[in-house]
């Protein structure tokens, strides 16, 4: 019994003694103690499989992935079936991120036992784990069959269910579903429904079909008696939201009414009370034309009463204030205007009586926001005036206290809001600068609050900023465009370094205020100071799932930047979440079925796969990949490891599961605070356009990856190569039909080619005319405005070619200078272009013209991963052509004739050469740029940065303006230092490749 | 989407995923036992302006026998709608289905230096149970209070009685 051969005949209580300081050496993640200990056991006891599995686990934690997977393959082969081997196998492929392996050693072990219930159910959570919904319903039901327990049944049944969530196949959801809702009817009608977790997954069944009158049913039947451990007003939101769907909208505005009377402070109730007796309204429901026409005064007369109550009893609650207002907004939004003073009130009087209920609160404006365009433009003024009486300020025009400080925040922002937007660049410095005087004047309120509380002052702060955004980008418009408004010239730019350091002060005091980190992250980018950036940016803390939606503040930046060790960083630690998400949200999938929270499944599987399709996900990933190859390639098998680490199908488009569409950005549009909202329509659209642009830039950036792949397993396996070509494109290599290298090279090149072509045609994004306040403009139109792409497609191109033309002596004389001609222009043209762009760095901190230098590096670095990427290509072409220089010296000293190598080879080596002298001629003048700014920064340093002729704000902080500027510019040496590093390191490569 | 973060309750975790005697809980004992993580959808949700999340509350029941409760997860309030009493409103809807659950007490974890949130909770009728030695992880690491109030089927209040002597992470649960 192979049972026997892992467990011996020792005692389960002696081997659970034997192993226990095993598991401890693994729970405290001493790996190397646990390898020691499980070696001890295993001198006993030579073949006890937990033990063994276990080494390989503490193993694969100390990085010794290969041991681990001998280790534990070993055991599979002897069929083991104890509980604690198989725990410890499902760790170990976790860990190896191999979910299928589990499911196959259980599959096996159910096999040796097929009636033992534990084996079995863990077999259904091997399928779960990777979301194999039809084999969860087939165990599940040999489960129910073995042992019939009413949630066995059910996890069959939500197999069902889940088959059909999100697939796309109609013929799917058509059967599933009312196969599912069949099952469930059976178990109800033979009166064997036990459980609450079982009348909601019934629910569930009837509502993803749309079946809301048989839903409806099951709350009057008893079996919502078995409803008992939701919140109170479970029921009744289902009723309600059954009726609605069902358009009786008279019940269900009815029942929102009591829930409203229960709940007076849930707002969601009153957008849906509304929201239905509307609807009743306008659907004329009722044949009486009378009580038609009372019905929106019963609405109001109801809302009016509920209003009155909250102020009569003096009641924190806010939502019965805005109940009117909501009101009013969706008869605004029905064109019903006329009827908004009859039924709502006046629309000032509404709003200034909740700003002089809850001005005192944070909360104020953002209660009120979404009903300022119930003002006209002519009462815009008034409203603000009569507002302003509300704030309190002292002589001084300072608040007081705290409270009045929380009004006056209400009023500017209601004042940013609903103000003029064509204000000129100086009235936007005026204001900023006053409330960073008000900042000042405020911060003693302050003083005695803890670490973690964000400061009631902090908002002037941030109004500031958005107030120098501003003007920044209205200076920046006006130079694109100079037929704008005249306006007398103010130079911006050295309040860039100085408001850097008020927000670095700002962040000092105010240590959890992330939106005063965001800004300051910002404003650092804007300078191409990217080390600086990633100071505040380490300050912001970014965890898990923040680093998906909060990740593009900071993670191409720094590649681009050419801050190349922590953009590393930066990637790694974002693949890391995202790698490890398949494993976090199994966890509570298993737990979902375990306890029954079945109808929480198909939300956990939507969060798992909103992680897997994420488009930052796909985009660090690829671009991790570029950077590593771009960077470190040493050797063609350097290279296919790094591929081998992706996983090819992830490479290869066409075959990867991540379509285009599918591609979730889970980038807030505005992760900072905006004002005017809605007034920025164009900007919303901005934003899509560029989101597409991000899709376009990652499609091109993985074609690329996929066409570096292709050449080094061209070069690298020319007899793979030669039997594909032989047997045309059905050759078997390890089994499975490929085409030939050669000829997916030349698939991939022109498809790299046609998505060029087509990235040229995005339209166009003015970085001036882009929120600030958003993602960064996509990065495709830097990338796609200079002849990067066209220059690897000319090298792969080359390698075409040189490939052709090595197959046999008669090809050879194909061979022409011409075939290099296109590929070598197209590089000496990027690199004599480098001139340019290192002329255009700007390194006065103070007098940076925003963006410039940043875009400066961003090409630096594009020309530099470019030339990387060919460098690679070219390795192709040297890895093909040294058996032919062999052949023809080996020819040679046979014959004893003097070694004429074919021309290839020498036009193939003065290519390179040429390419090292303009590499290192670029480098030079890195080098170059990186000394007189090395010198330059000494001697502002020396001068205390005063050519910066502004008066700064004095403040006892450690980061002042000047060392504010020290950031900037040694930032800047820093991404140059890395940029020379990196040609240099590129010039010694190609020297290895020379024939 | 938020709240899934919250799941991987920080340091624990790690020791939690190797830990291979816990989730060996048979299927037999846990067997519906009504453990529902639920995260509460009836957040109260003023923040018309972007239908913006502004709070949450996740929770669970847990634990065997005497020892049945519900667990605050975590608990949040955005910055601009703290002192609103919205914490206390979740509280509330957590407490009324920890009775519904028949749980014997509630119990939720907090910083020692959160004296914010400490005095809310006490405020709300909780006390310090216990101290739990660095349970947060940091530099330096911080201690957690345990704290706890107890539920009507506590009817000797017994789950509310505190330990004198602080605990280490390992040995709660």
């Amino acid at each position: 019994c192979t049972n026997m051969a892992g467990r011996a005949h020792v005692d389960d209580s002696v081997i659970e003694r034997r192993l226990r300081p095993i598991y401890e050496w693994l729970d405290t993640g001493n790996n190397k103690k646990a390898v020691q200990e499980a070696d001890k056991v295993l001198r006993k006891q030579s073949n006890l499989h937990c033990a063994r599995v276990l080494k390989g686990l503490a193993q694969l934690r100390l990085g010794k992935k290969e041991e681990c997977q001998s280790a534990i393959s070993a055991v599979i082969k002897e069929g083991p079936t104890d509980e604690a081997t198989l725990q410890a196998l499902t760790i170990c492929f976790r860990e190896l991120h191999q979910p299928e392996e589990i499911c196959k050693v259980y599959e096996a072990a159910v096999k040796t036992e097929p009636k033992n219930e534990e084996l079995l159910s863990h077999l259904f959570m091997s399928y779960v784990r990777i979301g194999d919904y039809k084999q969860q319903q087939k165990t599940a039901m040999h489960l129910y069959k073995l042992k019939p327990k009413n949630p066995y049944y059910f996890w069959a049944v939500m197999s069902h269910v889940m088959q059909a969530h999100r697939s796309g196949d109609a013929l799917v959801q058509k059967v599933s579903l009312p196969l599912a809702e069949r099952m469930v009817h059976k178990f109800v009608t033979e009166g064997k429904i036990e459980a609450e977790a079982e009348v909601l997954t019934y629910l569930h069944i009837l509502e993803i079909q749309g079946k809301w009158s048989e839903a409806l049913e099951v709350l009057d039947s008893p079996l919502a008696g078995k409803i008992v451990q939701q919140p109170q007003n479970f029921l009744q939101l289902k009723r309600a939201s059954y009726l609605a769907n069902l358009k009786s909208w008279t019940d269900a505005s009815q029942v929102y009414r009591t829930l409203i009377a229960q709940e007076p402070d849930n707002w969601q109730h009153y957008e849906e009370y509304i929201r239905c007796s509307l609807e009743m309204w306008a659907n004329n429901e009722t044949e009486d034309t009378n009580s038609h026409d009372n019905h929106l005064e019963e609405v109001s007369r109801f809302l009016h009463e509920m209003q009155r109550a909250t102020i009569d009893e003096a009641s924190k609650h806010r939502a019965p204030r805005l109940g009117l207002l909501h009101l009013a907004l969706m008869l605004h939004k029905q064109g019903l205007d006329d009827d908004i003073p009859r039924l709502a009130g006046d629309i000032i009087e509404l709003l200034y009586q909740h700003v002089k209920s809850y001005g005192d609160k944070m909360c104020c404006y953002g209660d009120i926001v979404n009903f300022l365009p119930l003002l006209e433009e002519d009462q815009i003024n008034t409203f603000l005036e009569r507002i302003y009486v509300l704030v309190e300020l002292d002589s001084e025009g300072v608040p007081e206290n705290v409270l009045s400080i929380y009004r006056h925040h209400c009023w500017l922002q209601l004042k940013e809001s609903l103000g003029k937007q064509n204000l000129l660049c100086s009235k936007h410095l005026e204001l900023a600068d006053s409330l960073v005087n008000l900042y000042h004047q405020t911060k003693h309120f302050s003083s005695d609050m803890a670490a973690t509380d964000i400061r009631p002052n902090d908002t002037y702060l941030i109004i500031a900023a958005h107030n120098y955004l501003a003007a920044i980008k209205k200076s920046l418009l006006k130079k694109e465009n100079t037929n704008g408004e005249f306006e007398n010239d103010i130079d911006v730019y050295p309040l860039i370094p100085k408001f850097c350091a008020i927000l670095e002060h700002g962040i000092e005091v105010s240590k959890a205020n992330f939106q005063l980190k965001l800004l300051l992250i910002k404003f650092y980018n804007m300078q191409g100071a990217l080390s600086a950036s990633h100071i505040v940016y380490e300050n912001l803390e970014l965890k898990h799932i923040q680093l998906d939606t909060l990740g593009h503040v900071l993670a191409l930046q720094m590649t681009d930047g050419a801050h190349f060790t922590a953009a590393e960083e930066i990637f790694n630690t974002t693949l890391k979440f995202f790698m490890a998400n398949n494993k976090d949200t199994s966890d509570p999938l298993i737990s979902s079925y375990k306890y029954g929270s079945l109808t929480r499944i198909p939300e956990f599987v939507d969060f798992r796969e909103r992680l897997n399709n994420s488009l930052h996900f796909a985009t660090v990933r690829a671009e991790l990949m570029i950077l590593e190859l771009t960077s470190k390639v040493s050797s063609p098998l350097a290279i296919l490891a790094t591929f081998s680490g992706m996983g090819e199908n992830e490479l290869k488009i066409e075959k990867s599961k991540t379509t285009r569409d599918s591609m979730t950005d889970d980038r807030p549009a505005r992760m900072l605070l905006l004002w005017a909202s809605h007034r920025l329509r164009l900007q919303e659209e901005a934003i899509e356009k560029s989101r597409e642009a991000d899709i376009a830039m990652l499609w091109l950036r993985k074609l690329i990856l996929e066409l570096l792949a292709v050449a080094t397993s061209l070069s690298t396996f020319p007899e793979q190569e030669k039997i594909a070509r032989d047997n045309k494109e059905n050759s078997c290599v390890n089994g499975c039909v490929s085409k030939s290298s050669s000829a997916e090279l030349i698939d991939v090149t022109s498809l790299l080619q046609k998505r060029y072509q087509e990235s040229l045609l995005l339209p166009s994004l003015n970085s001036a005319q882009f929120p600030i306040q958003a993602a960064d403009i996509s990065r495709i139109y830097l990338y796609s405005s200079s002849g990067y792409v066209p220059a690897i497609v000319k090298h792969a191109e080359l390698l075409q070619v040189i490939h052709k033309c090595t197959q046999d002596s008669i090809s050879q004389d194909s061979w022409s200078e011409e075939s290099l001609k296109s590929s070598r222009d197209s590089v000496e043209q990027l690199l004599t272009e480098q001139q340019l762009v290192l002329s255009q760095i700007q390194s006065r901190p103070g007098t940076i013209l925003p963006h410039s230098n940043t875009q400066a590096l961003a090409h630096l670095t594009h020309c530099l991963q470019t030339v990387g990427i060919i460098v690679i290509l070219l390795g192709s072409c040297s890895d093909i052509l040294k058996p032919v220089k062999a052949q023809v010296i080996k020819k040679s000293k046979k014959r004893r004739d003097p070694v004429v190598l074919p021309e290839m080879i020498g036009h193939f080596n003065s290519y390179l050469c040429l390419m090292i002298n303009r590499l290192e001629e670029v480098s030079s003048a890195v080098e170059e740029l990186h000394l007189s700014i090395e010198v330059s920064m000494k001697s502002n340093i020396s001068s205390s940065y005063n050519y910066i002729n502004i008066d700064e704000v004095p403040h006892n902080s450690s980061m002042d303006l000047e060392s504010v500027c020290q950031r900037i510019e040694s930032s800047l040496l820093s991404s140059l230092q890395q940029i020379s590093a990196a040609m240099k390191s590129k010039v010694k490569y190609i020297r290895t490749l020379q024939l | 989407m938020k709240a899934i973060k919250k799941f991987l309750r920080k340091g624990r975790f790690q020791r939690n995923s190797v830990t291979l005697r816990r989730d060996l809980e048979s299927l037999e004992d846990s067997y519906f036992l009504p453990v529902i993580r639920w995260m509460n959808r009836q957040l109260i949700n003023i923040s018309q302006a972007s239908g913006r999340r502004i709070v949450y509350l996740m929770g669970k029941a847990e634990g065997h026998n005497e020892n049945w409760h519900g667990h605050v997860t975590a608990l949040t309030v955005a910055p601009q709608y703290r002192r609103l009493g919205l914490a206390n409103q979740l509280m509330d809807i957590l407490e009324d289905i920890s009775e519904k659950k028949n749980c014997y007490f509630v119990d939720l974890f907090v910083r020692v230096s959160n004296a914010v949130a400490i005095s809310m909770y006490k405020k709300l009728g909780y006390i310090v149970y216990r101290t739990v030695l660095q349970y947060y992880s940091g530099d330096p690491d911080e201690d957690a209070y345990d704290m706890r109030k107890a539920l009507s089927r506590d009817v000797k209040r017994k789950s509310i009685i505190p330990l004198n002597e602080p605990v280490r992470p390992e040995d709660i649960e």
